[in-house]
């Protein structure tokens, strides 16, 4: 844009903080460096507000960059610098353990357990993640009370709520061009750092483009919500489980516009918990309080990732402690194909705001996606060594059916290579085989980054992570070799592609590590286990 | 004063030495199809040919450019007819496409050095390339289409 010039912000190490003091003057030194302006802090509930912090206006994104080292800033880092990764999974592990909110029950769990047959209990853990690829960015030219925005979002409509409020001016007042997205995966649906751009613009009188740093990125974003899980089932003499007790707890995504919400909503227990496919004539499944100290949000396939992990590698568990093929487990433990009631068994179950009778939890097409993939994937004839297994997991999730078998080997090292994914999809009619092909590709890929390398912590509030160094993802020596998709066709009506490829992913690659090695994987990353 | 080509056009910079390449391309000559991902040379969105190698923009100082031949996403053939960007169309390699100019400018250099690349070969280079999307197998596929090896 003419006139344009550019911005980097200094955000509050610890979120809800607030500058302390600010020294700017040798920021102000640096060439090319044209001022210095303040941001506020958010008033709770956060939502997709500013967070406040300090901006270097330059004439260009370097001397932003360089100005901005040399601000002093100090901070009033606020109640959230009580944040702790490691105590506050202890709490959540402690919280999962006690008896927590019922979000479905059939039968009495209690009463069967207390019949004194095998049981088998377990807990797993997966911790924050983030990251899209390219770090949030925008531009806006407020002039004459209008701002035009051009923004890498996913949600323009958010942007003209998010810089009406930021402006005080009418939303018809606030014009979003949405740009090419450099990959989403949910953290651009949040658009604060387009309200940044809005008032950095308004400040300025002039056009100002906002480019977040990678560290920015990693630092402060939304973050997918850590999760404990504990579940306990009992099983009869062939191992199929006659009672399934499964608690969650996570900080909710509702925090974000609820700043006291300290439970998971019927839409994040939705995805893949009050849901739980198998047929068992005893199941409660329960969620805790976890309060949220950073901010909280959606990423590709949301509370699917952690709630498929649980549940699909605690099957695996049962399959193996009985001694019994995986494949033929999970479909014993299907059962018949039938449609789940899930309102008869008291859950608010929102089924991603679909109605249950275009769109309902049919076991079936479940079992055809596993069925599929033990097919194509060669599974009967499939020969595990030391170092060498197969491992699968299914999953419905944005009313699509997926079915993933991974091959996975283990060096001598530990290291971990993946030579082939096979992954069956039901997403209903496919419009552009192509493209749901490449989407699956995809979410096996980032599946796999999240089973082996992700994870965001934070000591004192602040995130210990910044850059692909110490947060890293796939590569393609890391990644799948290959991912084959199979396509059920289907003529139902058309469902999600872009999220239901990432979910069975990290509990089949645990799944396969686990005949490999041994070593059964109840909390990712995997980084963190030695597997030799 | 720093002269140096770019696409083949003699440029000048009398600005911070220090200035990543990176940002002389994107803001001062409006050449956006380099991409920044990480500053830090971890991603390489912003892989660049300096002499024919790739190189990552985003760690090169703009006073180690001085008459060298830097050559851009939009250099490499601007009516798309280079080999790896025919394979690319293709396969339908990109998704978001953000991360793709580095993949496809780090391709078309391994090409050069390494006409019939193995995958051993493709893994070496490409892996410095991240690609958040997960479009790598259609990646390799593309060049091995374009250098014509399976």
């Amino acid at each position: 844009m003419p006139g344009m010039v550019h911005a980097s912000i200094e955000h509050p190490p610890v979120v809800g903080g607030k500058v302390k003091s600010l020294d700017d003057q040798e920021a102000l030194k640096v060439k090319g460096v044209l001022k210095t302006i303040m941001i506020d802090t958010f008033k709770p509930p956060y939502l997709f507000q500013p967070l406040g912090g300090v901006a270097v206006i330059a004439e260009n994104t370097w001397a932003a960059m360089q100005g901005r080292n040399k601000l002093k800033v100090t901070w009033e880092a606020g109640e959230n610098a009580s944040y702790n990764s490691d105590a506050y999974k202890k709490a959540l592990q402690e919280t999962a353990r006690k008896p927590c909110k019922v979000a479905r029950n059939l039968g009495n769990v209690d009463a069967e357990f207390a019949r004194g047959g095998r049981t088998h209990e377990a807990e797993y853990y997966v911790p924050h993640l983030a990251c899209p690829m390219e770090p949030p960015a925008a531009v806006a030219e407020f002039k004459d009370g209008r701002v035009v925005v051009h923004a890498a979002t996913q949600n323009p409509q958010a942007v003209q709520d998010a810089v009406s409020k930021a402006l005080g001016i009418d939303k018809k007042n606030v014009e979003c061009h949405v740009t090419l997205l450099g990959g989403g995966f949910g953290r651009k649906s949040k658009p604060d750092y387009v309200a940044e751009a809005a008032l950095l613009s308004k400040s300025m009188g002039k056009p100002v483009k906002v480019t977040w740093t990678r560290e920015d990125d990693v630092r402060f974003d939304y973050y997918h919500a850590v999760a404990a899980m504990y579940l306990k089932a009992s099983v009869d003499e062939k191992g199929r489980p006659t009672a399934w007790l499964q608690r969650s707890v996570f900080p909710s995504l509702m925090a974000m516009f609820n700043p006291a919400a300290n439970e998971g909503s019927a839409g994040e227990l939705g995805m893949g918990w009050t849901d739980m496919p198998f047929d068992i004539p005893n199941i409660r499944a329960e969620n805790g309080q976890a309060k949220a100290h950073v901010r909280i949000g959606w990423l590709r396939s949301v509370a699917n990732i952690y709630h498929a992990f649980g549940i699909h590698s605690f099957v695996d568990e049962l399959a193996q402690m009985s001694k019994r093929d995986p494949v033929e487990y999970l479909l014993d433990v299907l059962g018949q194909p039938r449609k789940i009631d899930l309102k008869a068994q008291g859950a608010n179950y929102q089924n991603y705001g679909k109605s249950l009778d275009l769109f309902p939890v049919d076991t079936g097409r479940l079992r055809r996606v596993i069925e599929l993939a033990a097919e194509k994937s060669g599974w009967a004839n499939r020969k595990p060594s030391k170092g060498h297994a197969w491992g699968i997991a299914a999953h419905r999730s944005f009313l699509t059916y997926v079915a993933a078998v991974v091959e996975v080997e283990v060096d001598d090292r530990g290291k971990i290579s993946i030579p082939r994914v096979d992954i069956a999809v039901d997403a209903g009619r496919v419009i552009n085989p192509d493209r749901v092909r490449s989407q699956f590709e995809g979410g096996s890929v980032f599946g796999t980054s999240v089973a082996l390398m992700g994870e965001i912590t934070a000591a004192n509030g602040e995130i210990q992570q910044a850059n692909f160094d110490d947060y890293p993802v796939a590569r393609m020596n890391e990644a799948p070799r290959v991912t084959n998709v199979h396509m059920v066709s289907s003529d139902a009506p058309p469902a999600g592609v872009g999220e239901p490829g990432v979910p069975p992913i990290p509990p089949a690659i645990c799944n396969a590590i686990f005949p490999a090695t041994g070593k059964r994987i109840r909390e990712l990353p995997i980084k963190k286990h030695k597997l030799v | 004063m720093i002269t140096l080509k770019v696409n083949g056009v003699s440029r000048r910079f009398d600005g911070d030495p220090d200035m990543p390449l990176l940002w002389f391309l994107r803001d001062l000559l409006q050449l956006t199809g380099t991409k920044y991902g990480c500053g830090a040379g971890l991603c390489g969105a912003c892989t660049v040919h300096v002499n024919g190698s790739a190189t990552r923009s985003c760690l090169t100082p703009m006073s180690s450019t001085a008459g060298k031949n830097v050559m851009t996403i939009e250099g490499l053939s601007p009516a798309g007819t280079h080999p790896v960007q025919q394979a690319w169309k293709q396969v339908n390699a990109p998704q978001c496409g953000y991360c793709q100019s580095g993949q496809i400018m780090q391709a078309a250099a391994l090409l050069k050095q390494k006409p019939k690349p193995s995958d051993a070969d493709i893994d070496e280079v490409m892996k410095g390339i991240i690609c958040r999307c997960g479009t790598y197998q259609r990646i390799r596929q593309a060049i091995k289409l374009a250098a014509g090896v399976k």
